[in-house]
């Protein structure tokens, strides 16, 4: 046979549910009919056999099984059929509106009726006084409003909230980018009046020199070597920010300076 | 919104797991002090401790705040604290956690989960590992004793969570730790080519250690076993050998006191115990009030030696795996049990030395469980310690185990008509199994080159025919198809479009479509009839599971992004996102075959939630695993869910409460 997993479930072994306890209807200590057992001696035991019956009687159930009891003996009337007594039942009463009845077959419509009522004169007297609606067409006057003029409230909402976001963006970049509040107290001076012309010589004195140096070799055309060329740009430029120095210095305005501690 | 927020617990109805390889690892406790009637049984499985009523399946308590594997436990003597060391690595802080018994045992029994409160000190001392704890006879002093990188011995208040004092154990590597019965001020360490026996002064405070004389002999002590009157001192060595010490020493001396008492070795047994002692106790008879000792050896015998070491007649059982704890419920108690390395369980009767199997459990991870078509009488696991086993699920015990040593089981299922099981193996093979023997059916040779990781079976639209067909995914990637009959197996087809892994494998209702879920983020179908792929789905993401809604109009993936994905199987696009886990990657998935209105999810965070389908929210969370949870699987007629994890626990939740709750709504 073939293996399956299935056989592996385990069987459940169910035991029937056992039945209730027999009990014989029959009274058990009523002697067996026509047993002969334990009918001999003189004491008897329960449900033995009993076959004490008169020597003349040929059927029946055996003697002192159908003894009467003495306290329910029969009274007079017992065996009379009773009537039960007659209980004061109300008759039902529908609650409720009723539908009208529904029309025989035999019934016939009414026919013939007729209005004598002149609908065109009530309807003109109807119309002639009838008073118009007055129909409410009032404005409200929106100049009597109380924010009248005003910018919407849910601007200036709009307006914190930019501001407020703004600030944060700023903290944030800053925060991100390493300033300090700090750098903005540090202390700043003006440039003294004669420290700046003493600056402006010292630049001058040095353009000069530069200058010098620079002019004798303008003469020399033909740069054929990277030395030749390097040095002249070098003195070009230097030149250039020496003049930009000095014109940053002799414009009018106020000098701060920051000084390394 | 992961979990709702009136979230309740899945009810645990039953759990096989147990962490076999921890020395002294099962304790059986019977107190006075713990509520309910009976013993209660405490081991470790993973980096829980397991605390569960005898011979009840649903009062278990689960004590989670270790972050590793347990490497110890033990429990003092009247019964109210748990002490449990851990695993750790390398130079890393491992933890020793005393925790409230008694609170747990309450937990336990009142179906809850345990609160805090239960962790009454965390211990940080030792480095690396663990390797013992004990408590002393009167209850107030712990010692521990770090691993082989650590090797101190440390006394703790057991009442106040203090460290009173400590010390290197020896200069070579400590083993076992056991305090006396008496005397609540000694203790015994032993390892290798020593044994000490040691002083606490907690008022000084001070340990003090006298070495054992050995004289010539040379052993590596592994465990060590007290005599009830503290006179001897029986340890179990590497050899098999089991020793006889004397273990009485002076008090903490003054320097230039000379000894008069020291520990001396009295006699060794001829016996050997094959592959060495791993656990050793003393047992007192009760009629002749001797001291008996209970030996276990690392090939699973187990036997009883009388006081001059002799073998005791009759007295031997061999068990399946190495014995690593015995534990006696009280020291002449008539029945003691025994857990062993293979992580089964047994209650021995020491009068008739029979060995009764409590229990058996997976020793290595759990890959993946699966239940026969239409049965929830049964379910199939199969473990990376090369097993594929069939168990009652009703009565949670084994009922076959087939192994094939020294190999994985990847993956595991059952043919439709029941008649086989097939696996999928780390050497590239499928093998087949009749459920029935355990014999091997067939095997597909090279199936696939570095490792089956997939199964799936293509339901038959008749059993009229005998071959049906299989497709397996493997480690490179492919996916194939095989016609299986009774003589061979050919290779119907072999799809190589995926890159990575296929980490899962799903045939449609009807047998026409099969989805494959891989770890290169793509998720293909194809037609098995034409082999043409129908439907990609690419994610930036590792797909661990794959399944179909049951209309199959949708599908769900889980994968390393920690979330589950429900996808249009008509267009691929991509419907609802949900965040599975916040912690870790998503790797179990099953969802209702009746009408799909909810499902199960397991994640590597430790947790199986059970997820409204439509709503897309976990309404209950369970806990339990203490390692990543490779499968879970509903059980066909929807009353219960199995899921296994790393750890090598296979975890049984009620889920009846849940659909009812869904009914009303």
């Amino acid at each position: 046979m073939a293996e399956s997993i299935y056989n592996l479930v385990p069987v459940e072994i169910e035991n029937p549910a056992k039945p209730k306890m027999y009990r014989s209807m029959h009274d058990p200590k009523t002697p067996v009919t026509g047993s002969t057992f334990g009918i001999r001696g003189t004491t008897q035991s329960l449900g033995a056999g009993c076959i004490k019956k008169k020597d003349t009687a040929t059927f029946g159930k055996p003697p002192r099984t159908q003894i009467p009891d003495p306290r329910t003996y029969l009274k007079g009337g017992d065996k009379l059929s009773r009537v039960p007594a007659r209980v004061e039942v109300d008759e039902f009463h529908y609650q409720g509106e009723r539908k009208e009845l529904v029309p025989k077959r035999g019934d016939r419509p009414v026919m013939g009726l007729k209005t004598t009522k002149n609908f065109i004169t009530a309807n003109a007297v109807e119309a002639i006084l009838q008073v118009p609606k007055i129909k409410v067409t009032e404005e409200p006057d929106y100049l009597k409003k109380t924010d009248y003029g005003q910018p919407p409230g849910y601007l200036e909402q709009v307006k914190e909230e930019i501001r407020r976001e703004n600030e944060m963006i700023d903290a944030y970049v800053k925060e991100q980018m390493g300033y300090c509040h700090d750098d903005n107290d540090e202390p700043t001076e003006q440039l003294a009046d004669d420290e700046r012309i003493a600056l402006i010589k010292a630049l001058k004195t040095k353009w000069d020199a530069v200058n010098a140096k620079y002019q004798k070799m303008t003469h020399n055309v033909n740069l054929d070597t990277v030395g030749k060329v390097k040095r002249k740009e070098a003195m070009e430029s230097e030149l250039k920010a020496l003049e930009a120095d000095i014109g940053k210095l002799e414009k009018p305005q106020p000098i701060y300076i920051k000084r390394d501690c | 919104m992961a979990l709702a927020e009136e979230a309740s617990q899945l009810k645990l109805d039953g759990l096989i797991g147990f962490s076999g390889s921890v020395t002294n690892g099962l304790h059986v406790v019977r107190s006075a002090n713990l509520p309910g009637t009976g013993e209660w049984i405490v081991y470790p499985l993973g980096s829980l401790v397991v605390v569960r009523q005898s011979g009840t399946s649903s009062a278990v308590a689960f004590l989670q705040s270790h972050s590793d594997d347990v490497s110890c436990v033990c429990v003092s003597h009247d019964g109210t604290r748990l002490a449990s060391g851990q695993d750790s690595h390398q130079g890393v802080a491992a933890d020793v956690i005393v925790w409230d018994l008694q609170e747990a045992c309450e937990a336990a029994l009142a179906g809850e989960t345990v609160s805090d409160k239960v962790v009454v000190h965390r211990l940080r001392q030792h480095k690396g590992s663990v390797q013992a704890v004990s408590v002393n006879a009167t209850d107030t002093l712990l010692a521990t004793l770090g691993g082989r990188d650590d090797n101190a011995l440390v006394v703790w208040d057991l009442k106040s969570g203090a460290a009173i004092c400590g010390q290197p154990a020896a200069a070579d590597n400590t083993l076992a730790l056991r305090w006396l019965n008496k005397n609540p001020d000694r203790l015994i360490t032993c390892g290798s080519r020593h044994l000490r026996v040691w002083q606490v002064d907690a008022s000084l405070p001070k340990l003090h250690a006298v070495d054992a004389s050995l004289g010539t002999l040379k052993r590596v002590m592994r465990c060590v076993g007290v005599t009830a009157d503290d006179e001897f001192a029986y340890v179990g060595t590497t050899t098999g050998e089991v020793l006889k010490f004397t273990i009485d020493r002076d008090g903490i001396q003054l320097p230039n006191d000379p000894d008069r008492l020291r520990p001396m070795l009295k006699h060794v047994s001829s016996k050997r115990v094959g592959m060495g002692v791993c656990a050793c106790e003393c047992w007192t008879n009760p009629k002749s009030g001797n001291d008996n000792v209970l030996v276990g050896g690392g090939d699973g015998s187990l036997l009883m030696f009388n006081g001059e070491l002799n073998t005791v007649q009759n007295k031997k059982e061999d068990l399946q795996g190495a014995v690593t704890s015995i534990s006696l419920v009280a020291r002449d108690e008539p029945v003691f049990y025994v857990g062993t390395s293979e992580a089964n369980r047994y209650r021995v009767d020491i009068k008739e030395w029979r060995a009764d199997l409590l229990s058996t459990a997976h020793v290595a991870k759990v890959k993946d469980v699966v239940f026969p078509p239409e049965c929830s009488d049964l379910f199939v696991t199969c473990s990376g310690g090369g097993d594929v086993r069939v168990w009652n699920a009703k009565k949670r015990v084994e009922l076959l185990r087939i192994r094939v040593p020294n190999l994985e089981c990847e993956a595991v299922v059952c043919s439709d008509d029941g008649s086989e099981i097939v696996s999928g193996w780390s050497d590239g093979r499928v093998r087949s199994f009749f459920p029935e023997s355990g014999k091997l059916k067939f095997v597909i040779n090279d199936a696939h080159t570095d490792g089956v990781t997939a199964l799936a079976v293509v339901p038959r639209k008749t059993r009229d025919n005998a071959a049906w067909t299989l497709c397996s995914g493997g480690r490179d990637g492919r996916v194939r198809a095989w016609r299986v009959t009774s003589s061979h197996q050919p290779m119907l087809f072999s799809i190589k479009e995926h890159r990575g892994t296929v980490t899962a494998l799903k045939v449609s209702g009807d047998g026409s479509h099969v989805v494959s879920a891989s770890a290169d983020g793509s998720c293909l179908s194809f037609c098995l009839k034409t082999q043409v792929r129908k439907l990609a789905l690419f994610e930036p993401n590792v797909f661990t599971q794959v399944a179909w809604h049951p209309d199959e109009s949708q599908l769900l993936t889980t994968g390393s992004n920690y979330k589950i994905t429900y996808w249009d199987s008509y267009d691929g696009s991509k419907i609802r996102v949900l965040d599975g886990s916040f912690t870790d990657e998503m790797t179990a998935l099953d969802v209702e075959k009746k009408n799909g209105s909810w499902f199960l999810a397991g994640s590597a965070d430790k947790t199986i939630k059970f997820w409204n389908y439509d709503d897309g929210i976990a309404t209950a969370c369970g806990v339990g695993h203490s390692k990543r949870v490779n499968a879970v699987k509903i059980s066909p007629n929807q009353h219960f869910a199995i899921s296994v994890g790393d750890e090598g626990g296979i975890y049984i939740w009620n889920l009846r409460g849940l659909q009812y709750n869904d009914d009303a709504a």
